[in-house]
């Protein structure tokens, strides 16, 4: 299938703020106590990397996708699309949240939402694509609302063959998160090596940065597990 | 006989003023979600409050529990002892007013709960209520009023939801319409009004407005039920 | 007579009375009169009406998930709901300023963009179609604005203290009520007008905090403040006390007088005490995207790692508190290894070699610094060798530095080394004191009255409290507050006593029934950034001037509207004055109509600073250029020497970014008798005053010195010296809000520390932000900027979570002198061990926290004492000592 859209998300340019996770909130009627998207903090860590790394999270719309595979329903209550977005079913959904737990990265909760069964539904990131067929010159665009949101332009939507192709051009390294093979579409990039010192220590002996890599740091909702306060 | 007075007597007093029973009731039920003036604490005092709603709903056939409606008394509001050798009937009401200012004042500040529609309809889950003012319920009030030539107190012009607003609104509709031509209004806009009784319940403790709660929901059932309206 | 007796007799008394109460509010224009009379007419309407929605919306049988509205408070076009205007209107939560395009329809906020063609927010969005917000301001405000919780009318209270039984009332009786209270406290009490106080919010209008200045000064009090004690003004007095003048330095955006970017092409920039990132996320963003341009190094001073150490070259995490000494120890190699810039101090700095004696006698060296900061003498070394070498270079300040005892005294220091560097007055470069850009109003003089002979108290809100229950060095009876003060004050317990005391009247300006409304015997509703015309201003000075979106909510009013008709009642009320003395000096139309307020009053008052600043001219040119003052009218001869490519596109002043220039534009500002050329430094000496003796003696009458010895708070973990305050009151030098100026405790400077606090309680306690969401009380009452920070959590570093044995998330107890508190831990890496820090802002009223599933939190300041700087009123937030234990 096709993978046709992806994420750019360039965390050198994230500032923290969290307007995209208050953006998709409205966008998508997400309710307070949850949420389809997340910056997550990794770092820092003294005794190995100084720096911190904002990490923009959402749903990877994977190429094999594990919430489909893990979906008990018959005839599966997610789909992928000839487009390659990864879209819930809500009236085939029935609650028993098996896709919640076999997603590595987080990108499914169980929402108050109930479908005409009277089951609650399960939520994700869907790309917005309720909004591509809009005027692009529109208050609010035809991208996702997190991406239209963004303050510094840390977040980029659109053809995943372009997108990768402007990588090359800018010669930026992608960061490979894909350890269960799942083939996240989404592209994120590897910050470039920061001279972070903490001037704790000795001038000279300044950190050039590697990428702290952890997979379970990478979920959606991570930030709340980390950071309880969020 | 009701309270010394006829029957007769109290139906008298209804055609005095309402054409349908539906409306005079919506109209004493709209009284009581209002700031209370010392008339209405008069009509408490003097029972009248309980009698008319009383009758109102046995003619219209809605049931509602005697303890409930008993709630609607004046005496409840009486508590503790009485200053003085004599009491006036004038002390008595004045009494009663100022208990009923109490009680209404504790009830909806510090806004904990707010008898709007629009608070109660946006993003409910569970025990999450979040509430806005000016949802969809204020602009199509808003809009309703604009096209039957109605006015609100520019001081509810952020809340034409307001239950007492709707509530006289609805008594409006019974006085002027057919039955079903209102079936829209009480299905779409009244459909509310059990969450605010859980708050009111949740938020005080007087007896006297969780009785009111609790007539007005019993009283909208009933109307539902015979404008065949079903709910969830 | 029996109850059960009482009753009866009533109703047997009404016989058949039968006709009922009823007040109809709806009122039918067809027939003109209150009763819901039977009529043909409006039989009709309603027919009509009821039809028109039935087949819009409901058949029988409908059920509630069929309801349009649910969840919907922002809008999607294929909702169809599509503004019916658009009003540029802006958020004033922090001071980055953004415009917020809000969307309008059928006179409700439907939506929020920001305005892609203001500079600092055009990286929005894809292809800057979208300008960029930050969370706060995409949902903060709209879920202020129509929030459940708005307190919409005035409230008197009903019940005792300390309770939330009040009744609303009308705004009439309010103002009658409190104009004949002002008038008994001034002519009946033993104090007089003065014992009378009040204090602003940022949280509004530029146009808030003078009215309320102008107001006192009309009634006779001295004791009129604002919230720049509790916010970062020590920095602007700091400047002020030696520059002349004090402000932000420097500014963001094009200047097109030096035909730089200001700030944004600084290629060293210190941030000194500053969660920007957190604080202003767009002016952040701003300077983020021309650090890449310009290729600029940041260094960052803070005790914690914040965002806004993301891109920073290093972090210094220094110990709370000792900020002064870092910096002497770069003053100390910079002066001693011929560092500083000649030229710069020959020509304009008094009293370099004083300053230079001083810190090598004081031995306030790199090495000696290094024991008091923790930070290696070699890092300090080096940061003041790249500091001085890099041009150009800015320090940049905020409440790391002011919420400290020494807090005038450190900024001044910074001053210090900023102009020995030659860093002050270019472009790029700057003692950049944030949060003190307060443009003001300029009002005309007032005609007739009192003058104000007696000084007002210490001018920061905490000595509300204190004079209340000290009765020193006078007691106040009554308190108009526009912010929180059982939140925001330090020792919670101590502001509770001073509100409980039965002499004290307090009257709260506020949004929602927040901690204080327990205490408040009035309640003034106030209104949300979007429902009044209203200025704004950005870090660095720039003003900009904010369309009303929509209408006012309920019977709220601004600040400015409740002072202009609170004189109206004084005007009725007080006998002592003629009524024309309080009609005559205001005008109701400058809170009626702004645009005439600032065009014909603001501006033609505004002088040198701020005369060029019309509406008009704000509205025009906005959002791609913003005055920012200095903006003298044209004719003044400082805008006379611009050159045409210097003015901005409608060929008048395009304001000063950069301050202190060696330019006449900057200078001919400051011209007097004195200087008929000009100054570059506003004072009477025309340099940067270091040290003169004549400024020591000065200082040194309160028990400061012009040279600042090292001293800190006096709870500090190593024990270092700090400050004592004697019995004695004194003027202060450096703050004066009336004729009458302002007292303040004389102190001795250099005491050791009481060492017992120590022992018992040996953990550092710091606080601060608690994150983007969140600025002021205020935005706690948002469910969605709430759930970005939920919980009010205790930071503190793994190793002393291990030694506790907690993990993220347990429950944790922090304790004071003055009290306790619990909190979820959150363990970070970016913290000093043996410090713990605890956010600000909550509160344990704050109903949305329990709305999420939260619960509402104690406020920090349970913890904190108030210890203050004498130069500046503000208070020692950010190092108390503390232990933590499990619970």
């Amino acid at each position: 299938m096709a993978q046709k859209y992806a994420f750019l998300i360039d965390g050198e340019r994230c500032i923290f703020c969290r307007a995209c996770v208050v953006a998709c909130k409205l966008e998508n009627h997400v309710g307070s106590q949850w949420q389809r998207n997340d910056v997550i903090l990794i770092g820092p860590d003294q005794g190995k990397n100084p720096a911190m790394y904002p990490v923009f999270m959402n749903c990877q719309h994977c190429e094999r996708p594990a919430c489909i595979a893990a979906c008990p329903v018959e005839n599966k209550a997610i789909e992928k699309r000839e487009d390659g977005v990864v879209i819930i079913i809500p009236d085939k959904c029935v609650g028993d949240e098996m896709c919640v737990y076999a997603c590595a990265y987080g990108a499914l909760r169980l929402s108050p939402h109930k479908n005409k069964h009277g089951y609650h539904v399960v939520d994700k990131c869907t790309y917005c694509v309720h909004k591509l067929d809009r005027d692009p010159d529109a208050p609010g665009g035809n991208r996702p609302a997190c991406v239209m949101t963004c303050p510094n332009r840390a977040l980029d939507f659109g053809l995943r063959d372009e997108l990768l192709a402007r990588v090359k051009r800018e010669g930026r390294d992608i960061l490979d998160i894909d350890k269960f093979g799942m083939g996240p579409s989404n592209i994120i990039l590897k910050p470039r090596p920061v001279r972070m010192a903490n001037a704790l220590h000795d001038s000279d002996a300044t950190y050039s940065s590697e990428w702290p890599f952890d997979i379970k740091a990478f979920r959606v909702g991570a930030s709340e597990e980390l950071n309880p306060a969020g | 006989m009701v309270n010394g007075k006829k029957s007769e007597d109290v139906a008298a007093g209804f055609s005095l003023h309402y054409k349908s029973k539906e409306g005079a009731v919506y109209a004493m039920l709209s009284e009581c979600f209002k700031e209370p003036c010392v008339e209405f604490a008069e009509d408490v005092a003097t029972g009248r409050l309980y009698e008319l709603i009383a009758e109102g709903l046995k003619r219209l056939d809605i049931p509602v529990l005697p303890d409930v409606i008993k709630g609607l008394r004046g005496d409840n509001l009486m508590m503790g002892p009485m200053e003085g050798p004599v009491i006036g009937k004038d002390e008595a009401i004045l009494n009663i007013y100022h208990r009923l200012r109490e009680a209404y004042y504790s009830l909806f500040f510090p806004l904990y709960v707010v008898p709007v529609e629009s608070v109660y309809k946006a993003w409910k889950e569970g025990k999450d209520e979040k509430g806005y003012i000016m949802g969809d319920p204020a602009i199509e009030m808003k809009k309703r009023y604009g096209m039957a030539g109605i006015e609100i107190p520019e001081i509810y012009k952020d809340t034409p939801d307001h239950i007492f607003l709707l509530l006289e609104y609805a008594s409006l509709l019974c006085e002027n319409l057919e039955e079903e031509s209102r079936a829209g209004f009480v299905s779409g806009h009244l459909d509310w009004v059990e969450d605010l009784r859980n708050d009111i319940y949740k938020y005080s403790e007087s007896h006297f407005y969780r009785a009111v709660a609790d007539v007005t929901v019993s009283f909208l059932k009933g109307e539902r039920t015979n404008l065949l309206i079903q709910r969830r | 007579m029996k109850r059960d007796e009482a009753i009866a007799c009533v109703e047997r008394s009404e016989k058949l009375k039968i006709t009922f109460s009823r007040r109809s509010f709806l009122k039918t224009t067809a027939i003109g009169g209150g009763a819901l009379l039977l009529s043909d007419n409006l039989a009709d309407k309603l027919g009509l009406v009821e039809n028109a929605f039935a087949m819009h919306n409901w058949k029988e049988g409908t059920t509630f998930e069929q309801f349009p509205f649910t969840e919907r408070l922002v809008w999607r076009p294929e909702d169809g709901l599509v503004a019916d205007k658009v009003v540029r209107s802006g958020c004033s939560f922090c001071p980055s300023a953004c415009w917020h395009m809000v969307h309008v329809k059928d006179g409700r906020a439907i939506n929020v963009y920001g305005d892609p063609d203001n500079p600092i927010q055009a990286a929005g969005g894809v292809e800057g179609k979208q300008g960029g917000v930050c969370a706060k301001g995409r949902i903060g405000i709209i879920q202020l604005l129509y929030n459940k919780y708005r307190i919409t009318r005035p409230m008197k209270r009903v019940g005792p203290k300390p309770s939330m039984k009040f009744e609303p009332v009308s705004w009439d009786q309010v103002f009658t009520e409190i104009a004949q209270k002002l008038v008994d406290i001034r002519d009946n009490s033993p104090e007089g007008a003065k014992a009378v106080a009040a204090k602003t919010t940022d949280r509004v209008s530029r146009d808030n905090g003078a009215p309320q200045f102008r107001f006192m000064h009309m009634y006779g009090s001295p004791n009129t403040t604002h919230e720049g004690y509790i916010c970062n003004d020590a920095g602007g007095i700091a400047q002020g006390l030696i520059l002349g003048k004090g402000s932000q330095t420097n500014g963001f955006s094009y200047d097109p007088v030096t035909g730089t970017y200001d700030l944004g092409d600084s290629k060293y920039v210190m941030w000194f005490g500053v969660n920007d990132a957190e604080s202003h996320p767009l002016t952040h963003a701003w300077m983020r995207r021309r650090k890449e341009i310009v290729k600029a190094k940041w260094i960052v001073v803070d005790p914690r790692m914040t965002a806004t150490a993301l891109s920073a070259e290093v972090w210094v995490p220094i110990k709370p508190g000792t900020d002064m000494a870092l910096v002497y120890g770069m003053l100390h190699y910079i002066m001693n290894n011929n560092l500083i810039d000649s030229d710069f101090v020959d020509k304009w700095v008094a009293g370099y070699d004083e300053l230079k004696k001083f810190v090598n006698a004081k031995g306030y060296s790199p090495e000696w610094a290094a024991g008091i900061t923790g930070i290696p003498a070699k890092s300090i070394q080096q940061i003041a060798k790249d500091y001085a070498t890099t041009k150009p270079a800015a320090i940049i300040t905020n409440a790391g530095i002011n919420h400290h005892v020494n807090a005038v005294d450190c900024e001044r220091v910074l001053i210090f080394l900023t102009a020995i560097t030659g860093n002050l007055g270019v472009p790029g470069g700057g003692h950049v004191a944030m949060h003190n850009s307060g443009v003001g109003v300029s009002f005309p003089p007032i005609k007739g009255g009192p003058t104000i002979t007696e000084a007002g108290l210490p001018p920061q809100p905490d000595f509300f409290v204190r004079a209340i229950n000290e009765g020193k060095p006078y007691k106040l009876r009554m308190i108009f507050y526009q912010g929180n003060m059982t939140t925001q004050n330090s020792n919670t317990a101590m502001v509770k006593k001073a509100l409980m005391n039965p002499d004290v009247t307090y009257v709260s300006f506020n949004l929602f029934p927040q901690e204080d409304t327990e205490y408040a015997d009035y309640i003034l509703p106030t209104q949300t950034f979007y429902e009044f015309d209203h200025v704004h201003r950005r870090l660095d000075r720039a003003l900009m001037f904010r369309e009303r979106a929509v209408d006012p909510i309920g019977e709220t009013k601004s600040e400015l509207q409740v002072w202009i008709e609170l004189a109206g009642y004084m005007a009725k009320l007080d006998k002592k004055n003629p009524p024309e003395y309080w009609t005559g000096n205001w005008d109701p139309r400058w809170w009626q109509d702004k645009r005439y307020f600032w065009n014909e009053i603001c501006a033609k008052n505004g002088g040198a600073w701020s005369g060029g600043m019309t509406a008009d001219r704000m509205i025009n040119l906005a959002p791609k250029h913003m005055l920012k003052a200095p903006c003298p009218p044209m004719d003044h001869p400082a805008a006379k020497v611009l050159r045409r490519d210097q003015l901005a596109e409608d060929g008048q002043h395009p304001g000063l970014s950069v301050m202190f220039l060696d330019d006449p534009a900057w200078k001919l500002l400051w011209a007097n008798e004195k200087f008929p050329n000009g100054r570059r430094f506003p004072n009477d000496i025309d340099k940067v005053l270091i040290y003169t003796k004549e400024f020591d003696d000065k200082m040194k009458a309160i028990g400061h010195s012009a040279l600042p010895e090292f001293y800190t708070s006096p709870e500090s973990m190593a024990g270092l010296p700090t400050i004592k305050y004697l019995n004695e009151f004194v003027k202060s030098p450096s703050v004066s809000n009336s004729a009458g100026g302002n007292l303040v405790h004389k102190v001795e400077i250099g005491v050791k520390p009481d060492p017992e606090i120590r022992k018992k309680y040996p953990i550092q306690l710091t606080t601060g932000r608690p994150g983007v969401g969140v600025f002021h009380t205020i935005s706690h009452w948002s469910w969605s900027l709430s759930q970005l920070c939920r919980d009010r959590y205790v930071q503190m570093h793994p190793k002393m979570a291990a030694k506790l044995k907690v993990k993220s998330g347990d429950m944790v107890k922090v304790e004071t002198q003055r009290g306790s508190l619990t909190g979820p831990v959150m363990v970070w890496d970016g913290i000093q061990e043996d410090t713990v820090f605890v956010p600000h802002t909550f509160g344990n009223r704050q109903k949305v926290h329990e709305d999420i599933g939260g619960k509402a939190w104690d406020t920090v300041n349970v913890l904190t004492e108030h210890y203050y700087d004498t130069l500046s009123g503000q208070n020692e937030y950010k190092c108390q000592l503390c232990k933590v234990s499990k619970v």
